[in-house]
């Protein structure tokens, strides 16, 4: 079942359209990866989906009911891990978590229980009395974390969780991550960081300027982009650019040689890439100019990201 | 249940912030101290720094001369200094210790003798013409009243006739049997009136205090509105920290959040007041005013419309510097307005019609009525009250629906 329904969601501001019908669905128990750089909607959406950001068009439904916000009961299925570090500094970590799981409904020992569970999930019992000032960023953002899980919510958005943090605190909050979707928690977890994404979403959106450009599983989403052939020669006449045009890229590296990249993203097989490798070969033959290397690489989030967008992840 | 978690979160925060808590409860009280430090009047010295000092020198030593003392001591503001010996009065006049000296001669109480009716009526043409020295009296200011030495020559006269005057008419038999009978009459009039009534609460005490009647209550005002910018500064606070967010998606309402982080604030203004009226009390010898249980009102009312203000203003910024700027404006400028920095009866007309417009303005009008009047007007003080609370609660509404539309999109 799914927890979360995303259908034809719009937002703009005066001309720009922030995000533009976007669609998909999260199921329970299921991290889905939602990645894109800076300004291609990525908070936007989620600010919608918590609905703390009004939706121009489509529709936002959690358990199959259309999303309320202001209805307290489905408002408390949802926890949100803000990107910022949402905490009171003055406050110790298990003032904190009490102040905000009282805030949810939580009262007496059912507080008690769920602050120290959430302490010892996100490993930060022996520092429950102490403020965040005495914390390093990791565990600043362990305790953001374990505060939106304190009511114990069906769904948990997570708005970059992992920035600027301490490998020790990525691995703990990532451990934390796979642990709510084995216990049927519908996780949104959007990131820069593609290794975090490849490591624990079981699928996978792609957006940029507001539009979705791919979503599916993580093999689905690879497997279709195959590999990359890159082939890397001293240089390359303009002349001959043209007749590759058709099956390959010529880049101009930095180092003043010049790169002909062979890059089929939807249906491309081996067979495919073997005829455009033997097309470019003999192009360099007949123009007698040697050949320095050819490397090909196994299509990752990042280069899959490069191939659909023309750009990185972080630019 | 909500609202009352974020009332103690942020109490727990405001106690934690010591720049915040210095300036709604600290600052307030040394600045009112300052003043009184300023205008000579805290503590103990504030009698003495205001009193006129009048040396006397008695050379008479009769009943009629200890009268005469007798009565100019018992005159509001004066103090009055026996002195045996005139030289000694002299160097007192010289060197500040006394202001003005008053010497009654030998002959005064025989001069008096001489006087009759005439001489009291007519002073221009009898004995009096002369003025004190025809009773052998005289009177000497020194640097700070040389310039109204003429102006203490007659009050001292005044002060000497009130108690000869009646002396002089006595001596008229005619003049005699008339004042018996009007005092009679007098008497026989108050008891037909019944006696006094005891129930009646005692009125304002006057005396040198009453300045604080007027400049603790203008401080305090303008203080409760202090709190415009921390309350403003917390809403950005948690915007900046990202934990209205936290907030806005729990299980409280967009009222309740409002609510309690209100509720701090006006329980902080509160206590502010509170420690502004004891202070005055304690250090300055304030009166709280007749009815001192009507200050709880006031004071409750002038912090609901200044925490109204301060949420309001908080829908408003975004910025601490917005924060500080219009905090700042709000708060130099309504109190300018509606007459913290001086009595408001020194206002024009105009001024005082404008800054009705003023919480401010309210809260002061009910203190005046409270603290310097002997039988305030309690209707005039409830409608204060309520103007001052209606001022909070439409500020509170309009906060909460543009907090909705802007934090809560629907």
């Amino acid at each position: 079942m799914n927890c979360l329904e995303v259908s034809g969601l719009k937002k703009t501001y005066g001309d720009v359209t922030v995000v533009d019908d976007l669609s998909f669905h999260v199921a329970e128990g299921e991290v889905f990866g939602l990645i894109g750089p800076n300004g291609a909607g990525k908070s936007t959406t989620m600010m919608m989906i918590v609905g703390l950001l009004k939706a121009d068009g489509g529709t936002i439904k959690f358990d199959g009911q259309i999303y309320n916000p202001q209805n307290h009961e489905m408002r408390s299925r949802l926890g949100i891990v803000p990107q910022e570090i949402a905490i009171y500094p003055e406050l110790t970590a298990i003032q904190n978590l009490r102040f905000f799981g009282r805030l949810n409904g939580l009262r007496g020992q059912r507080l008690k229980q769920r602050v120290d569970a959430v302490l010892d999930l996100t490993g930060l019992t022996r520092n429950a009395d102490h403020t965040p000032s005495t914390f390093s960023g990791g565990m600043s953002r362990r305790l953001n974390f374990g505060i939106a899980l304190l009511h114990e919510p069906r769904f948990v958005v997570l708005d970059e969780p992992t920035v600027g943090i301490d490998p020790q605190s990525r691995t703990n909050l990532l451990d934390c991550v796979q642990q709510l979707s084995q216990q049927g928690v519908g996780v949104l977890y959007a990131s820069h960081y593609m290794e975090e994404v490849e490591a624990i979403c079981h699928r996978v959106a792609i957006i940029d300027h507001g539009k979705l450009l791919r979503q599916g599983t993580l093999d689905e989403l690879l497997d279709r982009s195959g590999m990359e052939l890159r082939v890397t020669v001293a240089s390359f006449p303009a002349e001959l650019i043209p007749k590759l045009s058709s099956i390959a890229e010529v880049i101009s590296e930095p180092d003043g040689k010049s790169s002909i990249v062979i890059r089929d993203t939807l249906s491309s097989t081996t067979a495919k890439h073997s005829g455009k490798l033997r097309v470019v070969l003999d192009v360099l033959e007949n123009a007698g100019i040697p050949l320095l290397s050819v490397k090909s690489q196994e299509m990752s989030l990042e280069t899959l990201f490069l191939s659909l967008t023309g750009r990185t992840l972080r630019d | 249940m909500g609202a009352w978690e974020i009332t103690v979160k942020d109490l727990r925060l405001i106690a934690k912030d010591r720049g915040a808590l210095y300036t709604l409860l600290a600052l307030p009280i040394v600045f009112i101290a300052i003043l009184g430090v300023s205008t000579g009047q805290l503590i103990t010295t504030h009698d003495e720094a205001k009193l006129v000092k009048i040396g006397i020198v008695d050379f008479n030593e009769t009943e009629l001369s200890e009268h005469v003392i007798h009565d100019l001591s018992a005159i509001g503001g004066l103090k009055i200094i026996r002195i045996t010996d005139r030289n000694e009065a002299m160097l007192q006049l010289q060197d500040g210790r006394c202001n003005v000296v008053v010497i009654l001669g030998k002959e005064f109480s025989d001069r008096v003798e001489d006087l009759d009716l005439s001489d009291v009526f007519d002073m221009d043409r009898g004995k009096l013409a002369q003025g004190l020295s025809a009773i052998d009296m005289h009177v000497e200011s020194g640097t700070a009243f040389v310039g109204v030495a003429d102006l203490v020559q007659y009050v001292v006269l005044s002060a000497v006739l009130r108690v000869v005057a009646p002396e002089v008419a006595r001596r008229n038999p005619l003049m005699s049997r008339m004042i018996d009978r009007m005092v009679q009459a007098h008497e026989k009039e108050l008891e037909e009136q019944g006696p006094p009534d005891t129930s009646r609460p005692k009125p304002v005490k006057p005396g040198p205090s009453i300045i604080y009647q007027t400049l603790v209550p203008a401080f305090m005002v303008m203080f409760a509105f202090f709190l415009v910018n921390i309350m403003a500064s917390s809403f950005i606070n948690e915007r900046k920290l990202g934990t209205l967010r936290r907030l806005q998606i729990s299980r409280v309402s967009p009222v309740e959040l409002l609510w309690g982080k209100t509720l701090p604030f006006l329980l902080v203004s509160i206590a502010q007041s509170t420690l502004l009226f004891m202070s005055g009390k304690i250090m300055f010898g304030m009166s709280w005013g007749t009815y001192p249980w009507m200050l709880i009102p006031v004071l409750v009312t002038t912090s609901i419309s200044a925490t109204g203000l301060g949420l309001l203003l908080a829908t408003y910024v975004h910025t601490e510097s917005q924060v500080s700027s219009y905090s700042t404006f709000l708060v130099i400028v309504l109190a300018g307005i509606s007459g913290c920095y001086m009595p408001r009866d020194w206002l024009p007309e105009l001024m005082k019609n404008v800054s009705l417009a003023t919480p401010h303005a309210w809260a002061l009008i009910a203190y005046q009525e409270l603290l310097t009047l002997d039988r305030p007007n309690l209707t005039r003080v409830f409608g204060c009250c309520a103007v001052l609370a209606g001022f909070g609660i439409i500020c509170f509404a309009i906060g909460c629906r543009r907090f909705r539309r802007l934090e809560y999109p629907t």
